[in-house]
């Protein structure tokens, strides 16, 4: 049995040997290239576009502007917020936007024309902060629009928080930011399409090719049978790779053309044209009574949209329902807005928010630990959430609470470490805790997962599935929960994935939700599967009441008798039949009460706690970060080598998050400018996977992906803040900041 | 379309150079992402590429003797690893194993550092505490320039397209002294020095050497510091007064801009850090 | 003139090479070695690692023609025909590889670091594949990769 086994990843072979095809590999001889021209001002208003000079260019043979797009120019994954003008039709509302495209016959003939078509531009005024760009007057991101800039106001109301607040023994307050990230997946986009019998075939990095093509198919104005997209083999996405990028100007080209068309983006274009982590102002104020259960929470949290919607709904959503913190909170009174500016658009990266309001909860307990004299574990464990309790929109957990489980697995390392953190004359060493809930799947909504399994006549299982694979492992996990399921061996199984034209809709990869979502739809195609093949066999052996399951890869009759399954398929291939099963899973969840927030917007969640060990030079201001340890309660390790990668990757990034990162547009424009953690800046990691089997959960499963990053950004935070002793609610924690705290520090001393 | 020119002696590279068109290609880090920037922008690009890499002129390394000298052309990895520079200029060995990966060490060459003049190249930093001296040679014979009259402003330089810098010459330093090149970045690797520090003293602080990069226009060596060294009595005092010093001419030279909040404090405890710790290695206290 | 240079051990002749055009554009463009990956195009993620004369660059910051007359190795020419190089073996059995996209490039950083060393400590590891990105493991089990890879070339493979 292969369940809970590590497994060596799917493709990992060909991956050492340098064969795999990315998206970005995929340009082929005669190939058209693509490249857009993008707006290097905003807002403004488009004058004028001139191809002209460009299509005067050897090489460039067509120049397409909004103007060319025969269908819906509006794109986005959620319908309601529909607002991403791929080619800006009138108004450019954020630098970088794209105001054509050029095809030519090479890379460089096309990326000449780019520059050589002329556009001008009316210079409009422009709202770059939030807060401001609520305000009565500002300057209107989206004019048509109704609402003005506000794009989202979720709240979540449970009792009275500010009688609660008012009759605490120590209250807290404070205000916690986050920076706009760059998600730097090591592969840069990448694309190719064809038109094939009057069909535009797409095929590129993605993590959702079935969202894809739905909207490639508004974006043309076609039927969605008319389009198929391919997922390529995906080199890492982190919700970069969630929003089309280059999809809808391949289709364009291609259906246009009717000629094979390729694109990629350079790393700079990368940067300038796709969508960064949701910058967030949070001001919150949490309670607590002498013996340290927390009693109520006001928080009003403020997200930057940027000029597109995006998945801004979402991460404003996912704000509001986990300020929280994975803790039982009676009184609730959170308030969580997002606001259109014409920064750069952000979207889904890595936890929807659920990093940044961390930051914040996690910040809260710390200070509420300090102003109880309490140790912040105990404090944290005192008021973890258990089974049985309910969650701030009311949601009773049944099963699968696993924060308590996770803290207790810390708490020897934790000490340990806290009695071994030195300082010296001039370093200090901190260390720190955090702990995080993360609801799997979308909020709120239906998020279905569909899949099939067919068993060959040649006794080969094929399993089909729209999942995309980026990295994280969904294709060996998937295949694992079948072959356990069929009872074979999981090498006995093929996989078809991510082709829209021979697997149905997984749904994203994003959410941390394709091993639970995908991983049940699996499940009930193994369970529809053996139905099918009982059926069948009973009609091959004329005995229609025949007792048989499926069992060991074989199927079992009661009277002993054993009939391989291949044998079936092949009774039923000889009646134009196949012995394929479907299944659809669709998390069990309600909508969220529009006024009070009230609601079970997730079917499951996942818990962790990380402790981070830190050392400060106090000359430079340099941390560096010696030790993680992260327990993660996953429900049940499918895979464990994969869950302990997800772990440590995400502890990477968010170290990142925490120490270095930070978007600005125009100055960050690669990555020699904005720095990700190298070999030497990540620390040494101990992955603990924690199993608090979730009931609905594929064999107990849950998920880890998101998870993975969130605890680490306010775990190092702590811990920096425990050297330097003061908090550090700003990330990233620079070079500048810890300098500022340590300054203050001798300001306070000379005083 | 550049025209690419394998010169394998001094003479050929110099030909090469004369039209004053081309541009000297040594390791290739700094230019081939000047040229592929170029190329994206739809720049200019140069006529000739002319490849030094095969010049043995360039590839000279005297360590010992009343002009030590080291070439253009030596490799930031070989800097780093060879024996000679980490006993005589261990600042200049570990100024060359903090530059970016090893796999740019690999190419990256110390007379590349010197010509792309980023006012925070680490080479720079270095090669300024050493007292160097470039070697410039052009079809019309050789001349010597010091580094401050070489570097101009930030990523500029008084080198002629007719060109090449051939190496280095170095002060020669007393048998015995204490050298530590100090850097603080973002990061733990790959990273553009926000302060770069190169310190060399010797057992009477007769003549020490301090220079400051990622500071000023370019890496300079801070004489009033010096000044001050020479002056004192080395142990902890002097060393804090020395970075109040260092701090001091920043401000001078720099007014009070924004990043000052943090580079004030910091020149004055990693400048004070860095001297006790050249001090330590001369077997003095701290 | 036409460039001419040894690829995995193939000696390979190439006409009209611009001047400026890189290693890795000639070497993913024309010669279809599409194992080498471009991350940044300026250095910084070592994606495009090759090995030069044994020794590892970013094959984005060479010039096609430094290579002229002289030794590239590429990911593909890593493998001795069907048997995976004890680096690569190790890469897959420790779950090193993700997404897979930095792969080649480290793979290829952590031979010239062997080459030199056969029996680097953590600290060697982490210093010689410190300019080689990888976003998705967190490097952790990159390390244990290469501990892994350099015990089998000391002691030979299982």
């Amino acid at each position: 049995m292969s369940l809970g086994r590590s497994m060596i990843r799917v493709g990992a072979e060909e991956r050492v040997r340098g064969r795999t095809i990315f998206g970005y590999d995929l340009e082929r001889p005669g190939d058209l290239h693509l490249a857009a021209v993008r707006a290097d001002q905003a807002p403004a208003r488009i004058l004028a576009i001139d191809p002209g000079p460009a299509l005067a260019l050897p090489g460039v043979l067509r120049v397409f502007t909004a103007a060319d797009i025969p269908g819906e120019n509006r794109l986005g994954i959620i319908a309601s917020t529909r607002d991403h003008e791929f080619l800006a039709q009138e108004l450019v509302r954020q630098e970088g936007q794209a105001v054509a495209v050029v095809a030519a016959r090479t890379l460089a003939q096309a990326q000449a024309g780019a520059r050589a078509v002329v556009v001008r531009y009316q210079p409009l005024p422009g709202v770059f902060d939030p807060a401001q760009a609520l305000r009565e007057g500002a300057p209107l991101v989206h004019p048509e629009r109704p609402g003005g800039n506000l794009l989202h106001e979720r709240r979540i109301l449970r009792g009275d928080a500010e009688a609660a607040l008012r009759d605490s023994a120590v209250v807290v307050e404070a205000t916690y930011t986050t920076s706009p990230l760059e998600h730097c997946a090591l592969e840069l986009e990448g694309g190719r399409a064809e038109y094939v019998d009057g069909r535009v075939v797409v095929a590129a990095c993605t993590q959702n090719p079935h969202y894809d093509r739905q909207d490639l198919s508004r974006f043309l104005g076609v039927e969605p049978e008319r389009v198929r997209v391919i997922q390529a083999e995906t080199g890492g996405g982190f919700g970069g790779k969630l929003d089309l990028s280059l999809q809808p100007f391949l289709a364009l080209a291609a259906w246009h053309l009717k000629r094979p068309v390729c694109m990629r983006y350079t790393r700079e274009e990368s940067f300038r044209a796709t969508s960064k982590r949701h910058p967030l102002v949070m001001h919150f104020i949490t309670g607590a009574d002498e013996q340290g259960r927390l009693t109520g929470l006001q928080a009003r949290i403020l997200c930057d949209t940027g000029a597109f919607a995006s998945y801004g709904l979402a991460v404003n959503m996912r704000a509001a329902v986990h300020a929280s913190g994975p803790y039982l909170v009676p009184h609730l009174d959170v308030v969580s807005r997002a606001a259109y500016t014409n920064n750069p658009f952000t979207g889904a990266m890595r936890g929807f928010g659920v990093p940044q309001i961390a930051l914040a909860h996690e910040g809260q307990m710390d200070a509420l630990a300090l102003a109880l004299g309490r140790d912040p574990l105990d404090l944290r464990l005192q008021n973890a959430l258990r089974n049985g309790q309910a969650t701030g929109t009311g949601q009773v957990l049944r099963s699968g609470v696993g924060l308590a489980r996770c803290l207790e697995r810390l708490r020897p390392i934790y000490r340990r470490w806290q009695a071994r953190a030195a300082s010296g004359e001039d370093f200090r060493e901190g260390v720190g805790l955090a702990a995080m809930f993360y609801g799997i799947g979308n909020t709120g909504v239906s998020n279905p997962s569909t899949a099939q399994l067919e068993w060959g006549a040649d006794g080969r299982v094929t399993l089909f599935t729209g999942a995309a694979e980026i990295g994280q492992g969904s294709d060996t996990v998937l295949r694992q929960l079948a072959a356990t399921r069929l009872g074979i061996p999981v090498e006995e199984i093929d996989l078809c994935r991510g082709d829209t034209d021979r697997t149905t809709n997984a749904g994203a990869t994003s959410a941390s939700r394709q091993t639970y979502i995908s991983g049940n739809a699996v499940l009930a195609a193994a369970d529809n599967l053996e139905m099918q093949l009982v059926q069948a066999a009973r009609q091959m052996l004329g005995q229609h009441h025949l007792e048989l399951e499926l069992r060991g890869g074989r199927l079992a009759a009661l009277d002993g008798r054993r009939l391989e399954p291949a044998q079936v398929a092949r009774y039923l291939a000889g009646q134009g039949q196949r012995a394929r099963g479907a299944g659809r899973f669709d998390p069990n969840f309600s909508g969220l009460d529009p006024d009070t927030g009230q609601g079970r917007p997730y079917a499951a969640y996942a818990f962790a706690a990380q402790c981070a060990w830190v050392r400060v030079d106090t000359d430079s201001g340099l941390v560096r970060v010696k030790e993680v340890a992260a327990a993660h309660d996953v429900g049940r390790a499918i895979n464990p080598r994969g869950v302990m990668g997800q772990i440590c990757g995400g502890v990477a990034m968010g170290l990142g998050m925490a120490l270095m990162e930070q978007f600005r547009f125009g100055q960050t424009d690669n990555l020699h400018r904005y720095h990700i953690p190298t070999f030497l800046d990540a620390p040494r990691i101990t992955p603990l996977i924690v199993e608090e089997a979730e009931e609905t959960g594929p064999y107990g499963a849950k998920g880890v992906g998101e998870p993975a990053l969130i605890p680490t950004a306010p775990a190092v935070a702590a811990a920096v803040g425990r050297a330097v002793g003061r908090p550090l609610r700003h990330l990233p924690i620079s070079l500048e900041r810890v300098m500022a705290a340590l300054t203050h520090e001798e300001a306070e001393h000379a005083n | 379309m550049s025209r690419f020119i394998h010169a394998a002696s001094l003479a050929e590279a110099l030909a090469a150079l004369a039209p004053g068109q081309g541009r000297v290609l040594a390791g290739g880090t700094d230019l081939m992402v000047a040229l592929r920037a170029a190329r994206l922008s739809g720049g200019d690009l140069p006529a000739e590429l002319v490849d030094v890499a095969a010049v043995p002129e360039l590839q000279q390394l005297e360590l010992e003797g009343p002009a030590p000298l080291v070439g253009a052309g030596l490799s930031f990895a070989r800097l780093a690893a060879d024996p000679g520079v980490r006993a005589r200029y261990p600042l200049l060995a570990q100024a060359a194993a903090s530059v970016g990966s090893q796999q740019v060490r690999h190419g990256a060459t110390i007379g590349g550092n010197v010509a792309n003049a980023s006012p925070a190249a680490d080479g720079v930093t270095a090669l300024a505490a050493l007292g160097a001296v470039a070697v410039i040679a052009s079809a019309q014979g050789q001349r010597p320039c010091p580094l401050g009259e070489l570097i101009s402003a930030p990523y500029q330089t008084t080198l002629r397209p007719q060109e090449v810098i051939l190496g280095f010459a170095l002060d020669p330093l007393p048998a015995r002294t204490g050298q530590v090149f100090a850097k603080v970045g973002r990061r733990q690797a790959l990273s553009v020095a926000r302060l770069n520090l190169a310190v060399c003293l010797d057992e009477r602080l007769q003549d020490p050497r301090l220079a400051l990069g990622s500071c000023f226009p370019t890496p300079r060596r801070l004489a009033q510091v010096e000044a001050l060294l020479r002056a004192g009595r080395p142990g902890p005092g002097l060393w804090q007064a020395a970075g109040e010093q260092a701090a001091a001419h920043f401000t001078n030279v720099c007014g009070w801009r924004e990043s000052a909040a943090y580079k004030v404090p910091a020149i004055r405890r990693v400048t004070a850090r860095t001297l006790a710790q050249a001090w330590a290695l001369l077997g003095g206290g701290s | 003139m036409d460039l001419c240079l040894t690829v995995n051990g193939q000696p390979i002749s190439l006409a009209e090479v611009p001047g400026e055009a890189s290693l890795l554009e000639v070497l993913r463009g024309r010669l279809g070695l599409l194992g080498t990956k471009e991350g940044c195009g300026v250095g910084e993620c070592g994606a495009c690692t090759v090995l030069l004369d044994g020794r590892a660059l970013n094959s984005c910051l060479t010039a096609a023609w430094q290579a002229a007359g002289r030794q590239v190795t590429t990911i593909e020419g890593l493998a001795q025909g069907g048997h995976l190089h004890p680096l690569q073996r190790a890469f897959v059995e420790t779950g090193a590889v993700q997404c897979g996209f930095c792969t080649p490039g480290m793979i290829l950083a952590a031979w010239d670091l062997l080459q030199r060393n056969d029996h680097p400590s953590d600290q060697e590891i982490k210093q010689a594949l410190a300019g080689n990105l990888c976003r998705c493991t967190g490097y952790h089990d990159i390390l244990r990769a290469v501990r892994r890879a350099a015990r089998w070339l000391r002691e030979g493979a299982p």
